[in-house]
């Protein structure tokens, strides 16, 4: 199979060769290349950058200077497929399974990292262990990530040429960077896991943190870099609109529209998402423990990584509605596809995604009450949270329009109901998720408590104030929601900001008072009896790693999906037979497909891990 | 092991859950945006203000945002709180003092409007964060929508007999439409990518794509045409040999009641023999 795909990629560049090269014999080039690149190719991880330098090279030998790019002309032969394969469904899938490997190694470290840092200050040994135990597990994930990586830019290059031949000269420079990087983030790596024990004293110790500071400062760097690509392919910055030429300024190419908000928006749900594949690491390893310490350290790592997911669920959705917003903001037209065009049905998948992810978390939570005595005396709030959840579920789920065939619309006159209007509108949605967010965050409060009792003399006050920011709180995010179906579009947009500032403010300062009320608890009664959690709690861990994996999915063929028929949004059309929008059923086989991949390779690391230990052991 | 299998188990059915779900709901394919290589030979105004109107649901998107319940954009096929019919609004507009824009009269704002929406900006719909100087939308003639001077006038078309007035716009002279290239993608596989490539689906019902309604009655139906013509087509040919006839020389025969010189005659050129037998023999019922 190597051989082929060898043979494709340099059949590719001899194409490149013969179409654009004057003086330069590229073809033999290719093949040393090829070569070479089977040589270098002691390590796995070193395959992706190699092939990133070879790919580099051949955009920047193919036609004069690098920065001087336009357009390639649309041609014959512009894409290609191997053995029958789908092109777009090769790479689409190549693509997604690398993502979600890649959120997985980035969102680990993040939190080992802090993991680390906790078990430094307490200097509870247990934190230690842990952030090593999330390392160990992310490393052959590491690998996994560089192989799809170093496929997906040879389909790349074999099945999109001219497209990957311009971005590569546009973003010719920002890839040498990332290949660096790369390289960089592998050492980092290597010395932060395999230096664990070496470095567990002294200041080797705060060396080591410094190192998985640098794993992290490197592996995020990576992401943005990447996400420049993606987000320079929906909205276009610093090249000419009409030809696609390079202005010359790169800043300009990577600081695009909806660069930040991408940025964002992973970062933080790549902690969420390593939280939640974590958890389902654990919860596997709770249900298989035959031990009560290891059922007790497993439900400990367990309720970690919810936790994790959960403090990376809470501010996601508000960076999704800043990358939404963007969106608008870069083009209405855009925007409109997004959430009021063929893609408003995938909104109401993402509600039941979301909706699930929500009551996984919280479920996970109000059955950990039962580890700790004094936990039952908050069954009958559960009860309530739990309708109010799913009210708010019902709420999301309810869709803007209904969507209709172009005879029914034709029939009705409109994209709305004559009568009714629209549905579902976003401010009436953002209250749902407002709402939700508000809920578990009180679920994450009632756990933090339980157990323990306020010292501070103005307690009774404090539990006041914090009941009356909920009620205003909410009353607030509810009222604005339905305000939102009085006022134009252009209007409602905007109400989704005192919204989150309402929902950021109640977290914000009953945490504070909290913390006042709670500073030196009298712990009265016994902590958390780890271990004493039931199997089905443990579901609910699977649940959230797979509503999470499916959901990045979703997302992913979406924020693809907007840019419809352009493989660069208004510069460089899409003319392959596959440049029509799938319909949501087709994408949803894909995402399933994909999602059952990897969580096969993943059930693969995880066997890995616990050979290698029973190895060790 | 089973408890390995039990987990395994479970996950597999949150997967088919939430496929099944995704599959339930409504499904719709969006087919790309084509060239719309339509000559302007002696078509009626009705005509062309039809195919204005398709534009106006269809390609250009401009009913995503001028429309009343959204109210992204000024309302603009009926009087609303942003003033009368814009065809008679643009009289108007080119007479207020304020206006800086170039046109001199309701037609050219029309255009001026579509090619350079920032040239006036209705108060209340300016981009966010102008000062009401930028309009949020796109110049029709780049990117997504890319409408060439024929479509651009057929939307002008379009407006004017919306607001029951005579139709002026008339479709450009074919030089006019140099700036617009045909796209050649390329070889491709199937009848349905053949339907894209060439805009057959803009104006003819197909058996192969659906969701065409809004503009299938520009060109007549190609759904059952072996049940159509079962004694045998126009002009004595077969059917196969009158889909060939149709395709590279369509004014040869016209269907009663349609327009002639609305169908482009460069086929012949511009379309692969192979391309020309795998549709010959879709709609033939050969295949």
């Amino acid at each position: 199979m190597v051989k082929r795909v060898g043979t494709d990629l340099i059949k590719s560049i001899t194409t490149l060769s013969k179409r654009k090269s004057r003086t330069i014999q590229y073809a033999p080039l290719a093949r040393q290349l090829f070569k070479g690149v089977l040589l270098f190719r002691i390590k796995t991880s070193g395959l992706y950058p190699t092939l990133l330098c070879v790919a580099l090279l051949i955009a920047f030998t193919t036609e004069g200077g690098a920065l001087a790019s336009s357009l390639p002309e649309t041609h014959e032969g512009a894409y290609r497929s191997i053995w029958g394969i789908n092109s777009r469904i090769a790479v689409w899938m190549i693509a997604q399974t690398h993502l979600f490997f890649a959120a997985f190694v980035l969102g680990v470290p993040i939190f080992s990292f802090c993991i680390e840092l906790v078990g430094i200050i307490t200097k509870d040994k247990r934190y230690d262990a842990m952030a090593r135990e999330f390392i160990r597990i992310s490393m052959t994930a590491f690998s996994f990530t560089a192989t799809f990586g170093g496929i997906l830019l040879i389909l790349l290059v074999t099945l999109y040429p001219d497209f990957t031949s311009y971005s590569l000269k546009i973003f010719g420079p920002v890839m040498i960077v990332y290949a660096f990087l790369f390289i960089v983030e592998s050492f980092a790596l290597y010395i932060y896991h395999y230096g664990w024990s070496a470095m567990s004293d002294g200041y080797l110790k705060w060396l080591h943190l410094f190192t998985g500071l640098l794993l992290n400062l490197t592996g995020t760097s990576i992401m943005v870099l990447a996400n420049s690509w993606a987000s320079f392919m929906m909205a276009p910055s610093g090249v000419d609109p009409e030809t696609g030429e390079f202005m010359g300024n790169l800043w300009a190419v990577i600081n695009g529209p909806l660069w930040n908000p991408l940025n964002l928006h992973r970062f933080v749900a790549n902690i969420a998402y390593g939280g939640a594949i974590v958890g389902a690491y654990a919860g596997f390893k709770f249900l298989t423990a035959k031990t009560r310490e290891g059922k007790a350290h497993y439900d400990w790592m367990g309720h970690t990584a919810n936790l994790i997911a959960v403090i990376g669920l809470l501010p996601l959705p508000f960076a999704g509605y800043w990358l939404a917003k963007e969106i608008y903001a870069y083009s209405q037209q855009m925007g409109v596809t997004l959430m009021g065009g063929i893609f408003a049905w995938v909104f109401i998948i993402q509600a039941v995604l979301i909706g699930a992810i929500f009551l996984g978390v919280n479920y996970y939570i109000w059955v950990g009450l039962g580890r700790v005595s004094g936990g039952e005396k908050y069954r009958t709030a559960i009860k309530f949270m739990a309708l109010l959840l799913v009210a708010c579920f019902l709420v999301w789920f309810t869709p803007h329009t209904i969507v209709m065939t172009g005879a029914e619309q034709k029939t009705l006159g409109g994209a709305h109901h004559p009568i009714l209007g629209y549905f579902g509108v976003m401010s009436a949605k953002n209250s749902a998720v407002n709402i939700m967010i508000l809920t578990t965050f009180l679920s994450l409060l009632l756990y933090q408590r339980v157990g323990k009792r306020a010292t501070a003399s103005w307690a009774l006050q404090g539990n006041a104030v914090i009941t009356a920011l909920f009620v205003a709180g909410a009353i607030n995010v509810i009222a604005l929601g339905v305000y939102g179906y009085l006022v134009p579009a252009n209007v409602r947009i905007g109400l989704s900001v005192p919204q989150v500032a309402t929902t950021l403010l109640v977290i914000v300062m009953v945490s504070v008072i909290n913390y006042g009320m709670y500073k030196n608890p009298d712990k009265g009664r016994a902590g958390p009896e780890w271990g004493k959690m039931p199997v089905r709690s443990q579901y609910a861990l699977f649940l959230i790693a797979i509503s999470f994996t499916w959901l990045m999915g979703l997302m992913g063929y979406v924020r693809s999906g907007i840019r419809q028929q352009w493989h660069i949004y208004t510069i460089m059309k899409d003319n392959s037979a596959d440049s029509f929008t799938p319909t949501l059923g087709y994408a949803a086989k894909i995402v399933s497909l994909n999602t059952l991949l990897f969580m096969a390779m993943i059930v693969f690391i995880f066997w890995l891990d616990n050979m290698g230990k029973k190895r060790a052991s | 092991m089973k408890t390995l299998a039990q987990v395994m188990l479970f996950n597999i059915s949150i997967i088919f859950a939430f496929t099944w779900f995704s599959g339930s709901i409504p499904q719709i394919r969006s087919a790309p945006q084509n060239f719309r290589p339509i000559s302007g030979k002696g078509i009626s105004p009705e005509s062309y203000a039809a195919i204005g109107g398709s534009i106006y649901n269809g390609k250009g998107t401009c009913n995503l945002c001028h429309d009343r319940v959204g109210h992204r954009a000024p309302i603009l096929l009926s009087s609303s709180e942003d003033g009368p019919h814009i065809v008679l609004r643009a009289v108007d507009r080119v007479a207020e003092s304020g206006y800086k824009g170039s046109a001199k009269n309701g037609v050219e704002y029309l255009r001026e409007s579509m090619t350079d929406p920032s040239a006036y900006v209705v108060k209340g719909f300016g981009k966010v964060g102008s000062d009401e100087a930028k309009s949020p939308m796109p110049s029709v003639v780049y990117g997504p929508m890319n409408l060439s001077p024929f479509e651009i006038e057929a939307i002008i078309a379009f407006l004017q007999n919306s607001a029951g007035m005579t139709v002026t716009a008339k479709p450009p002279e074919r030089k006019d439409e140099t700036a617009v290239k045909p796209v050649d993608t390329g070889v491709v596989a199937d009848i349905d990518s053949i339907f894209r490539k060439y805009g057959c689906t803009l104006c003819h019902t197909d058996p192969v794509t659906e969701g065409n309604e809004d503009v299938a009655d520009t060109g007549p139906s190609l759904t059952a045409l072996p049940e159509k013509y079962i004694n045998g087509a126009p002009g004595g040919l077969s059917l196969q040999e009158y889909i060939r006839q149709s395709v590279i020389a369509p004014e040869t025969y016209i269907v009663k009641g349609y327009e002639k010189g609305v169908m482009p005659d460069d086929f012949a050129d511009r379309m692969r023999v192979s391309e020309l037998e795998m549709i010959v023999n879709k709609l033939g019922g050969t295949q």
